[in-house]
């Protein structure tokens, strides 16, 4: 500290002198137009690109040929409750047939999306089953590229089994122990009966709810992704300037070493602020995917600057040279990315890999994210999310400044 | 060419080699370039390769009781007994909703208060499958899920139904039912598939490696492109020119650098792939034509942004994500089948969706070098087109 001769010009206060660091690097950088193609142009691209690739999610409508080959009054009394119970209003549509070539060729051409088939003598084999005999089978025939499809045609084939399953298991727990005492009109009525009986469990869908909104999601991962590359290419001019030598004049000026790194800092801090900030804004304005309770984000997103900016020092701080530096931040971002789901919709990465997105600050920002927007979560819910990334970002930036204090102050 | 003597290769040929060797060295002293052209590949396939996976294990389904009565611990009890499903139990609905809207849960099953009750009236009980509508898993959990609740409620129906036609006291009649289902054979449900396997169906790398290895080719060759433009700035490639060689056997010499660096990067990926992770890759000559004429479309794509970028520093910084974005686009990240229409168009913008179309023909549809004539022109001729403008423009800049 100097500033004990007061006769001479006063030093500047040391806030002042990180101030005006500060805004220096903050005015070159936006002239600069690379800063805000990687803070918040090229994320949200790929945020738009990644959301309208899962965005939209499954818009389904399916035709279904539902081919006789049996043609059994037993066959042909299914098909029609199956056909005569499909509403109106549903997305599938059930198709009568009798010709399994043709129901293959629509089903090659495309017409059909997939065939449920009763093969012949399918009604004649059923009897047989209450003492214990093997049933025929039906059979489906799917095309792999329409999954969900011939996930529905399964359905139906695996219904029209439980309704047969269920009347033959009425119909022989009625009989079994007292089959012999029965007179046959008795039997033929219980065997009558039986053939209405339905399952008496229904399953209903429900949709969840909103959920995250892929852009917003997306928006936030890639943001934080390229905010290794914004906050990393600040600490990096620390290193060029020392090679050119602007630092050893800047030095010359009554200024401390400590308020020209805390005013870089500082202006690393809020390019990389402003860059999540805006993506934060645009996504939710432009593409109407709101990230949920503005506090919390909000506080998300500091917390989340602030750690990447750590670790961007520290690796940083480690590198010899600036080419260095680039290179290994490319990496570290790369990777933790990668680690953190940065590239893949939460929930979709197995245990121990869900597990392994909290090491890196990617995952407990991503994680609080989906919290706040998909769960409704709030302030509280998320500080110790907050509490990690900003532990993240002290312990890291503090071992980075020691380093790069020592590299390009010397 | 110039053509020194019958059994030595001319001057020029011999300056071409030796700028490769020299670029070779360089890069071999350089871990971060190994890396990024080594390990990242081989580990993001992996990791890929591990979500995709993933699909095929059990199934998690939670489950909230609101009914606490025997019916539904039985329902519960059914759930937990196949191998398919995981069931954790929840206390209430808005916490499976939420574990849902989260995507920490594909999908939760609700049984309602009262429950138990309407079975016993012998009316049709509703449970109630908690999923995102949005997502194909929803139609796949409900048929799961479905098959487990029809089983159980087989039995409850034919114990009320043999109770009504005088076989005896309902409750005790539940235990006889249960024994008859386990006894009979139930109507199978046989499926065929047909067209091609599904992409992730046949070996969980299948997708991931060629993918990998069309972004990662293309990412390097851009990436690559930092040293030249340093050499540009440095007056490296100006001095060169001192020495008897033309611009154009410079331009030669970097080219066959990032030529043979995309070709071991594809040789690599293709041999781990198949080697660790047992991808079939596909026809073997149409594999080796695809490299050869993708690895130059890169090697094309990095000479341009070499001629054209001002400041190394831009390469990496615009070139990563923006090939990332062409990677997204063309169907690295996932397959083109899943996009809407018009973004399958748009990606075909980019070269990585036609060598991925190609890729898919050769390794899922079983074609041979005939099945992707179509998608090698269009790539060759995008290669041609890129080769021949950054030759011609780095034989101006490289003299200026």
């Amino acid at each position: 500290m100097s500033g004990g001769d007061e006769p001479c010009a006063p030093s500047p206060a040391p806030w002042r002198v990180s101030l005006v660091v500060a805004a220096n690097d903050l005015r070159r950088k936006i002239r600069d137009r690379t800063a805000v193609l990687m803070g918040v142009v090229t994320p949200l691209v790929m945020a738009g690109v990644i959301g309208l690739a899962f965005g939209g999610g499954i818009s389904f409508a399916a035709t279904i040929t539902v081919v006789d080959v049996d043609g059994s009054a037993l066959s042909t009394g299914l098909i029609d409750g199956l056909v005569d119970g499909m509403p109106a209003d549903a997305p599938v549509r059930l198709v009568r047939s009798s010709d399994l070539d043709a129901a293959r060729r629509d089903l090659a051409a495309g017409s059909a999306d997939a065939v449920i088939i009763v093969p012949a003598g399918f009604g004649a084999s059923i009897p047989a089953m209450s003492t214990g005999g093997q049933p025929g089978s039906l059979r489906v025939l799917t095309d792999a590229n329409k999954r969900i499809a011939g996930d529905v045609a399964r359905s139906i084939a695996d219904g029209v089994s439980a309704r047969i399953g269920a009347s033959v298991l009425s119909i022989t727990t009625a009989l079994e122990p007292r089959g012999a005492t029965l007179d046959a009109a008795a039997i033929a009525g219980i065997v009558q009966d039986g053939q209405q009986v339905t399952v008496p469990i229904a399953l209903a869908t429900a949709d969840a709810g909103d959920r995250y909104p892929p852009v917003a999601y997306f928006g936030a991962s890639m943001g934080i992704l390229f905010l290794f590359f914004t906050v990393g290419s600040g600490a990096r001019s620390l290193i060029i300037e020392r090679k050119e030598g602007t630092l050893a004049r800047v030095r010359a000026a009554p200024v401390t070493d400590g308020a020209v790194l805390f005013g870089k800092s500082l202006g690393v801090l809020v390019l990389g602020l402003a860059s999540l900030l805006c993506i934060w804004a645009i996504t939710t304005v432009v593409f109407r995917s709101p990230w949920g309770d503005p506090w919390a984000v909000l506080a998300v997103i500091m917390a989340a600057v602030i750690a990447v900016t750590g670790v961007s020092t520290l690796v940083t701080g480690l590198a010899r040279t600036d080419a260095q530096a680039d290179g290994l931040t490319s990496v570290v971002a790369f990777v933790f990315a990668l680690l953190g789901g940065s590239f893949l919709q939460p929930g979709s990465l197995p245990g121990v890999l869900d597990k392994l997105t909290l090491i890196t600050p990617n995952g407990w920002a991503l994680r609080a994210f989906t919290l706040i927007g998909a769960g409704g979560a709030g302030l509280a819910d998320v500080l110790p999310h907050v509490g990690v990334l900003l532990s993240i970002g002290i312990v890291t930036a503090l071992v980075g400044v020691r380093a790069l204090r020592t590299k390009a102050l010397a | 060419m110039t053509a020194t003597g019958a059994h030595r290769p001319p001057a020029s040929a011999r300056a071409v080699v030796a700028i490769a060797r020299t670029d070779l060295a360089r890069l071999v002293r350089d871990p971060v370039a190994l890396f990024f052209i080594v390990v990242l590949p081989v580990v993001i396939m992996l990791l890929i390769g591990a979500t995709f996976g993933a699909q095929g294990q059990r199934t998690t389904v939670g489950v909230v009781d609101l009914d606490h009565s025997a019916a539904s611990a039985e329902l519960t009890a059914a759930l937990r007994a196949g191998d398919l499903l995981e069931v954790p139990e929840y206390g209430s609905e808005a916490a499976l909703r939420q574990d849902v809207r989260i995507q920490n849960l594909p999908g939760g099953v609700v049984i309602p208060a009262g429950y138990g009750a309407s079975l016993g009236r012998g009316e049709v009980a509703v449970v109630t499958l908690v999923a995102d509508q949005k997502s194909g898993t929803a139609v796949t959990l409900a048929r799961v899920v479905g098959n487990v609740i029809d089983r159980d409620g087989q039995v409850l129906a034919a114990a009320r139904f043999a109770a009504g036609h005088g076989a005896g006291e309902e409750s005790t009649l539940v235990e006889r039912s249960r024994d008859v289902q386990a006894r009979i054979h139930q109507v199978g449900v046989e499926v065929e598939t047909t067209g091609r396997e599904s992409l992730t169906s046949v070996n969980r790398y299948a997708y991931t490696a060629p993918s990998n290895l069309v972004l990662f080719v293309f990412i390097n060759s851009i990436v690559g492109a930092t040293a030249l433009v340093e050499s540009r700035r440095l007056g490296v490639t100006r001095r060169m020119l001192a020495a008897p060689i033309s611009a154009r056997t410079i331009v030669f010499g970097a080219g066959l650098t990032r030529l043979l660096i995309a070709l071991v990067q594809s040789v690599l990926i293709v041999g781990v792939g198949a080697l660790v992770f047992g991808v079939s890759w596909g026809d073997p000559v149409a594999v080796t034509v695809l490299v050869l004429v993708f690895a130059l479309l890169a090697t094309g794509a990095g000479l341009l942004i070499g001629a054209l970028a001002h400041k190394p520093e831009q390469v990496p910084s615009l070139g990563i994500p923006i090939s990332i974005g062409m990677a997204m686009l063309g169907g690295c990240m996932w397959p083109l089948e899943i996009v809407p229409p018009a973004l399958r168009t748009a990606g075909h913008l980019t070269p990585h969706a036609w060598a991925m179309d190609a890729w898919i023909t050769l390794g899922f549809e079983g074609g041979g070098l005939g099945a992707i004539a179509g998608d090698l022109l269009v790539l060759g001729a995008a290669a041609t087109v890129l080769l021949g403008l950054a030759v011609w423009r780095l034989q101006r800049t490289l003299v200026t």
